[in-house]
């Protein structure tokens, strides 16, 4: 540390899931923060910085994690980091209404011997649980300077900055204490930090890599592996120890840290009433949210309200951002002379990046939802009300709601699945959410039934929706017995308190979803406008079988003018353009391609139509509408597009062509996503050609059924 | 007769962990989450589903799948 100013510390913070962590982290360093990623995976950390009395204080936010084992993913990174020499103190965060379980990660921490401040957060809960607790012994005893705060409304963080830059000042000098086992225990441990130094040499961290062999944690992150003979030798103290007490090293590890903390309970806390008043509340909500019968209703109900709030409240914005788009279009139009730059702005950029621009209302309002339960407590909740019901498809309570949200947008939804602590089953939930029918998808099922089946629009519209969910279930079990084998993950998941929501964190989250969205999808969907623009309007000058010209001399020959006219002028001009498109690149590549979809009974227009929907969904309709010139983009008419199809194809092969859309391949923006929510161009390609040969399948079905 | 095990609990009733069973990994995480030998564990409500079930343990609600319960015995209780 070098005494130029400002003086740098850098603190990592580490805690319980719920304990308050984020909300603290947000409240000490306000705006001054930015999002890195542990290298390598897509667990992102936050950083932040906060300057008090010529400190400068930078905080790291560690993943929160019950202990610091390498079971999952969160342990093994805040374990990876806290080996490591990149910080100078822990600041351990507890619910101070909820101290024997937090304090389990304080005895880990403890032992990996570096200095510690343990803040004692939500201490208003606890003072309303009758808590108290003698601070001062409690740091004492844990080695390190301990206080109460409550991050939600800012208690006790000036006095938690002044703490940290007085200790910083001391340079966070500790005596050292260690959490002790009973003899066996300890006799283990003594023999293998021994072994270690003897050779390793010297090691600060001694004790604390004994009992990680002793818990038998394999290839210690960021430490010196351990040697084929000290790898033996731990495993011969577990053997040792698991024939004496008949339970695993790591167990008996556990119970003795338990005990421990017992201990340290009975000397500071003073239960000043019984907690049987205070818990009422969440018992009263529990018995009605987890009732038997009322629960699943009572989330349905939720689930209804979030959908309806987002589709009412959101199609506003989403007109008002329509609009701005199509005003740019049109500016872009009269101010800009008539080029090929004129064109790409008004006919690829402007309406590419508007279509998926016109979703951030929905976004954002489906994140606000998710952030409201996430924060009350309902979330995991949710996750206890549906788990039955995922087990069978092997999968875990918690891929409920992103799958859900599938049905507004599956981009959010995808970002959602990071709650999910598993690997496995979050890849999973990623690969089988684009079969969730989405809301971009709906209007072009709602035209195909409007012009197909007049007589039950609602129940085709049902049946789509309902094969999209079998369709997920059904490759959720596959994947599952195929590429994702493995145990099953135990559901052992912690219901928090109910809290009320602070709208300060609920509108950071929604904002922070916001900025992602636009900021990693922004750039996709703007190369994806562009490419498919291209392909659409090159080659410039298509050979047409007949003269245009020609063709317009003749109605202005037969016609007088008038309205008869003009409509027939009209007609040819949409004859035109959809003449060139069939001559362009795209068109082109529809003929192309057309062989493949020949045996579902798909002509070459749905083909491209189909192409083009790789953008956005809702495209698939403006390309249909251009190539059965029903008219023009700008003014799509949507029953003369309706009849124009009706001729055009079966009412079979139609309702192939919507089954092929719900599954076929995911959108641009949820490519993107798929992308950077795996860190790897596999999955979003798995996912390409799984829902293509799907989609394949279930429309040669139905063709083939059709056909009978 | 079979040890007692968390799955056969009566909802408002209480019963003190003896042993955990089953393979380690399960073993360290339910240790972890406060199921440790000695540990006062009250059983609380089942899902609509009848899995999973919410128990209260170490000052804190939990949730376990039934098969996971199975794997936790209690003591037998004294009266």
């Amino acid at each position: 540390m070098s005494d130029s100013a400002p003086k740098t510390v850098t603190i990592a913070l580490a805690g319980n899931p719920n304990c308050g962590k984020t909300a603290l982290f947000n409240r000490l360093t306000g705006s001054r923060q930015r999002v890195a990623n542990f290298s390598g995976v897509t667990v992102s950390r936050k950083e932040g910085e906060a300057h008090h009395k010529g400190w400068l204080l930078r905080f790291v936010d560690l993943p929160g994690t019950y202990s610091l084992s390498t079971l999952t993913m969160e342990e093994k990174l805040a374990q990876e980091y806290l080996l490591g020499n990149d910080y100078d103190l822990i600041l351990n965060i507890m619910d101070a209404g909820n101290l024997e379980r937090n304090l389990f990660l304080t005895t880990q921490l403890i032992e990996s011997g570096r200095p510690r401040f343990y803040v004692l957060n939500m201490a208003d809960e606890a003072r309303r649980k009758g808590i108290e607790l003698d601070l001062a012994l409690f740091g004492q005893l844990l080695d390190g300077p301990a206080l109460m705060t409550v991050a939600r409304t800012g208690e006790g963080l000036e006095a938690l900055l002044d703490r940290l830059v007085a200790d910083a000042e001391e340079r966070f000098v500790r005596r050292g204490v260690a959490v002790r086992y009973d003899a066996h225990l300890e006799e283990a441990i003594a023999r293998l930090s021994h072994h270690l130094q003897h050779h390793l040499g010297e090691q600060p961290q001694a004790r604390w890599r004994a009992i990680q062999l002793l818990e038998g944690n394999q290839g210690l992150p960021g430490a010196p592996a351990p040697t084929e003979h000290l790898a033996i030798q731990g495993e011969a103290e577990r053997q040792h120890l698991a024939a004496l007490h008949g339970d695993p090293a790591e167990v008996l590890l556990t119970s003795g840290r338990y005990g421990f903390i017992r201990g340290l309970l009975r000397e500071t806390v003073q239960q000043r009433f019984s907690v049987a008043d205070t818990v009422g509340l969440r018992d009263r909500l529990d018995a009605l949210l987890l009732h038997r019968l009322l629960g699943l209703p009572l989330f349905f109900l939720l689930m209804w309200v979030m959908f309806q709030t987002t589709f009412t409240l959101g199609k506003v914005p989403a007109e008002q951002i329509n609009a701005l788009f199509q005003w740019l279009g049109e500016q872009a139009g009269q101010w800009l002379a008539p080029s090929l730059f004129r064109e790409l702005l008004t006919e690829g950029i402007i309406p590419g990046v508007g279509g998926v621009a016109v979703f951030l209302p929905t976004i954002m309002l489906l994140f606000l939802f998710i952030a409201l339960f996430e924060d009350s407590g309902y979330m995991a909740r949710v996750a206890f009300l549906t788990d039955r019901a995922m087990h069978t498809i092997g999968l875990h309570g918690k891929a409920f709601i992103p799958l859900l949200m599938g049905f507004g947008c599956n981009v959010p939804a995808i970002m959602a699945t990071r709650a999910m602590e598993h690997p496995r089953d979050r890849l999973v939930t990623i690969l089988i959410n684009p079969f969730m029918s989405c809301s971009a998808r709906l209007p072009v099922f709602v035209l195909f039934a409007g012009a197909f089946f007049p007589q039950n629009e609602g129940t085709v519209l049902f049946s789509v929706y309902m094969v999209g969910i079998v369709t997920a279930l059904l490759s959720a079990l596959l994947l599952k017995k195929t590429l994702f084998q493995g145990i099953s993950e135990p559901f052992v998941m912690e219901l928090p308190p109910y809290r009320w929501p602070t709208l300060r964190s609920v509108l950071q989250h929604m904002w922070e979803k916001a900025v992602e969205f636009l900021k990693k999808m922004g750039g996709v969907i703007l190369a994806g406008s562009i490419i498919i623009w291209f392909l659409q309007a090159y080659p410039r000058d298509v050979a047409l079988p007949w003269q245009p010209e020609e063709r317009l001399a003749a109605i202005e020959a037969q016609l007088p003018a008038g309205e008869e006219r003009q409509a027939a002028i009209k007609a040819l001009q949409a004859e035109q353009s959809a003449a060139e498109q069939e001559g362009r690149y795209l068109g082109q590549l529809g003929h192309w391609i057309q062989p493949i979809f020949a045996p579902l009974g798909f002509d070459w227009r749905t083909s491209i139509a189909l192409l083009t929907g790789f953008v956005a969904k809702e495209v698939v309709i403006s390309t249909l509408g251009v190539l059965y010139h029903s008219g023009n983009k700008d003014e799509l008419q949507e029953e003369a597009l309706q009849q124009k199809l009706a001729q055009a194809m079966p009412a079979h092969v139609a309702y192939g062509f919507m089954l092929f859309t719900l599954l076929y391949i995911p959108c641009l923006a949820t490519i993107a996503v798929i992308r950077r929510e795996t860190m790897s161009w596999r999955w979003p390609l798995l996912s390409s050609l799984f829902g293509l040969s799907i989609a394949w399948l279930a429309a040669w079905t139905v063709h083939r059924l059709g056909a009978l | 007769m079979a040890a007692m095990t968390l799955f056969d609990l009566p909802h408002g009733s209480r019963g003190t962990v003896s042993k955990i069973e089953g393979e380690n990994r399960l073993k360290r995480r339910l240790s972890e989450m406060g199921l440790v030998k000695g540990a006062q564990v009250e059983a609380r409500q089942t899902a609509p589903l009848g899995d999973p079930r919410l128990y209260a343990v170490a000052g804190f609600q939990l949730s376990l799948r039934n098969e996971e319960a199975r794997s936790v015995l209690l003591e037998a209780l004294a009266s």
